[in-house]
Parts: C-alpha cells; structure tokens; sequence
C-alpha cells in the first residue's frame, strides 16, 4: 500500500487534486479544526512515532488541504498515530491534529482501508463486547486474589449499538479493495 | 466516597495485580468501587478510529448505566479513563452529537446527559481526603528506592479533556509516590508515550520506543517504574522481555503499578498486591524495602 518515494515524487496536477477533501473533513466533528493549520510543523517535532512514517503529521495536514485524497487515504501513516495528543497540547493554532488523523481514518475505513489489526479488535467487540476477552485462566486468577467475578456484558445492547452507528457494515464489507497488511 | 467502577477490558484479561492492588488500597482508605453491571469496552481509541459514531455511542452508553447508579466513574485504565472522559466532555459541549447518541439509546431505555464525572484512580487518590489518609496510614517507609514516575499520555493529554495536571510538566503523581518516602527521580523519557498503542500496528517500532524509555529509566538510577496505565504496565512488564531479546540487551527493571506501590507502604502483603503476577520479578524491590526495615 505504502508508495516508494519515486512514485510519489511527481509533479501535483491540479487536475488529479479534490479541492472538496479539506471541507469533507472539516465538516467532521473529529476534523473540524484542519483549516487552522500554518505548517509551523511544531506536530511534527514532537511526535514520537515519526521515525516509522511515510508522511509527518504536518504533511498529511498539508496533503490533506491541498486535495490529495488518495494518497492520503492510503497511507500506512494514519495508522500509526500513537494518539499520544502531544502535537494537539503543542499546536499554536489550537488544531486537533490526532483528532483530524480520527477522521481521516474513519473515512479509509469507508473505502474499506483497515489494517487487519484493527478489523480483528472490532470483531471482538461486536462479538464479545470486549476487544479482550478474559479467559478462564484469568477468571481463575481473579478468584485467588480475591477479586469480584468481571460483570457480564450486555452483549445484546452493544450489538444494537453498533449495527446502528455503522462499526457493523464496515465489518461485512468485503475484501473487494486491497487490505493493508499492516 | 463511594464511585461507579469502571473495571474495562485489559485490566481483568492482562493486568489483574492491578485491579488486585486498587482495590486493596481502596479498601484502606475507605473508597467504594460499586461495579458497572452491563457495561462494555469503553471502547478505545483503535474503535474511534474506524468510526466515530459508533464508539461516541458505545461510551455514552457506559455513562448512562452509570448516571443512573447516580455516582461519578472512576477508572484504572488511562485508555477507559480518555474514552469516558473525552465522550462526556462532548456530550456537554455539542447537543447536536448528544441528541443523535440519545436517539440510539432511548431504543434500549437509556438517556446520557453527561452530568457524571469521570476520574482516573490517580485523581481520586490525590484529593485531600484520599491522600491526608493515606499519609496517616503508611506504617512503612520506602526511602532510598529510586522510582520513575511514567504518567501515561492519557492521564495528561489532551489536558483540555483531562485537566488532571500540568501536561508538560506534571508533579501530582510524582507527589503519591514521595508520600511513601521513595524518590521520584529525573528521567529525560519520562512524559514520553511508551509505545504501547502501536504494538498492535507495528511491534517493532513499539519495541524501539520501549527501548528508549528502558535505556533513560535505567540511566536515570531507577530501581523501577511506576504507572496508573495497564497498557504502559504490561509495555514496560511483559514487553520488556521482547525488548532485551531484540537489543541484547539486559534491564531487569521492575515495574509497578502505582497502587502497588502505595501497597506497600501500606504494609499490605505483597501476594494481595499481585506482586507475584510479574514477569519481571519485583523481589529486589521487596529486598531495598524489607532491608532497611
């Protein structure tokens, strides 16, 4: 999934950009405040994944207001946000960059981008309403130290919840575009 | 004091000395911590990323179930405790969100109306009363143990959210662990994440950052880290083995929950405190302690 440097370092045509990506994501409650951003790339000095990126925080911000959906989307980047927050604390503008990253990973999660990972943990939850599950070992565990058996899930209201809000058609969608393997 | 307890998922499935040390220390300070009958995953951040809506609502729902138990939430994990927090500052700030959230619960009986206050342990152990009696309490002091604090992101960012202390330069926690006599001890990593949450997306990278954190603790003179995080917990516990294997490298450095700690000067036994749950050992630390006693 990830694009080599060359393939990527090409002329941007203003024909292949969607100047409608910065507003589709501004309109988010999660990417509400991506059009403040002055590419200080203050985010990007703290950030301490960013030895494993493909793109910095400031450049997906800049990707992302210039149009460039796809690679954007495609990124492993987004997926390896730490949500630690330390560039929302640090941001001069007040932009909630791990937030942005939020929404823009709820959009390839539409496009059916989801690392196997996370696809994994959301089947846990929508099958045990937890995305670990305690075994018998750790019931065990529990007993002899003393502590309280783990209340039960109302599995029946997750479920409910979840086929509503959308967790549950992003799990049926099938693998019709490629999966990352991260 | 009397509070809903959001146990979570991770804790009773990967790191039950905490939940074990919690509540024996909540038990001698007098804390209540009345279950959650039905409640599910918080859910974390790896749901908010897929979709919004679903984990907004699924969190709402924990604090439905318990605004109706009619008590502020307190909770071990930093990730349950950003989650129900983050969820319920939204659902005071934007009634739009909070009436389509409603809309899905009102279907299963429940209403949130983010009236409930959210603490992670740490907080509830911090205000005077919980920390006067604490004070009064320790029997046994830990002087000469070396620790370093590791906070966990969450706990601080985002502070807006959390308010809990300063972001940048945090001292609440590194207060707790003073009271018991034990020196909270300088480290250049120390409010740096621990790597935890991408060890689903990418062990290796999380493997490095640990490394980084396990180096600088090390080099600072620490005897041990302490945390209020199960994910942290388990970064610098279980995880510490993959890391000395990849780097060739031994550390040997314990790590405790910060209850644990507190536990101990509370002279309650090691076992209770699920001292023996570790992988890597913490009897060294019983020996500075029980050494000079």
């Amino acid at each position: 999934m990830a694009k080599t440097e060359n393939q990527f370092k090409k002329p941007i045509k203003s024909s292949e950009l969607d100047p409608n990506f910065k507003y589709e994501v501004a309109s988010t409650y999660e990417g509400r405040t991506i059009l403040y951003c002055y590419q200080c790339g203050t985010c990007s000095a703290g950030c301490p994944v960013i030895s494993a990126l493909e793109f910095m925080p400031h450049q997906i911000i800049r990707m992302t207001l210039l149009g460039l959906k796809t690679e954007v989307l495609e990124t492993s980047t987004l997926w390896l946000c730490a949500t630690c927050y330390l560039c929302n604390e640090r941001c001069p503008q007040g932009v909630e960059i791990s937030n942005v990253f939020y929404s823009l990973k709820n959009m390839a999660s539409q496009h059916n981008i989801i690392p196997k990972g996370l696809k994994q943990l959301a089947q846990n939850i929508y099958q045990l309403g937890v995305v670990a599950e305690v075994t018998d070992f750790q019931e065990e565990e529990r007993e002899d130290l003393g502590l309280p058996v783990v209340p039960e899930v109302d599995l029946e209201a997750v479920q409910e919840i979840l086929e509503r809000t959308g967790l549950k058609s992003l799990l049926r969608k099938k693998k019709n575009s490629e999966e990352t393997d991260q | 004091m009397k509070y809903a307890y959001f146990l979570g998922c991770t804790i009773p499935a990967r790191a039950n000395a905490y939940d074990a040390s919690a509540q024996q220390v909540a038990r001698k300070l007098d804390i209540e911590l009345v279950p959650i009958e039905g409640a599910s995953c918080c859910p974390p951040v790896s749901i908010r990323s897929l979709n919004f809506n679903s984990w907004i609502t699924i969190a709402a729902r924990n604090l439905a179930l318990v605004e109706k138990m009619g008590l502020d939430v307190v909770s071990l994990c930093n990730g349950c405790y950003e989650t129900l927090n983050d969820a319920n500052h939204i659902l005071k700030t934007n009634e739009k969100i909070k009436e389509e959230v409603n809309s899905v619960l009102k279907k299963l009986g429940l209403e949130v109306t983010g009236a409930r206050e959210v603490k992670q342990f740490t907080e509830v152990l911090y205000n005077d009363y919980a920390k006067t009696k604490l004070k009064e309490k320790m029997t046994r002091r830990l002087d000469g143990l070396k620790v370093a604090v590791h906070y966990g992101c969450h706990l601080l960012r985002p502070s807006k959210i959390s308010q809990f202390d300063n972001p940048e330069a945090p001292r609440k926690m590194d207060e707790l662990v003073e009271l018991t006599g034990a020196q909270s001890i300088e480290w250049d990593q120390k409010l740096k994440c621990c790597g935890g949450p991408v060890l689903a997306v990418d062990e290796k990278l999380s493997i490095k950052i640990a490394h980084e954190k396990l180096v600088s603790a090390k080099a600072a003179g620490a005897h041990c880290i302490v945390t209020p995080c199960p994910f942290c917990g388990i970064q610098f516990d279980l995880i510490q083995l993959k890391v000395e294997s990849a780097y060739d490298e031994s550390f040997e450095l314990p790590m405790l929950f910060l209850p644990q700690l507190l536990g101990l000067s509370l002279e309650i036994e090691t076992e209770k405190l699920g001292f023996d749950l570790h992988r890597v050992p913490l009897d060294e630390i019983v020996e500075i302690i029980l050494g000079q006693s």
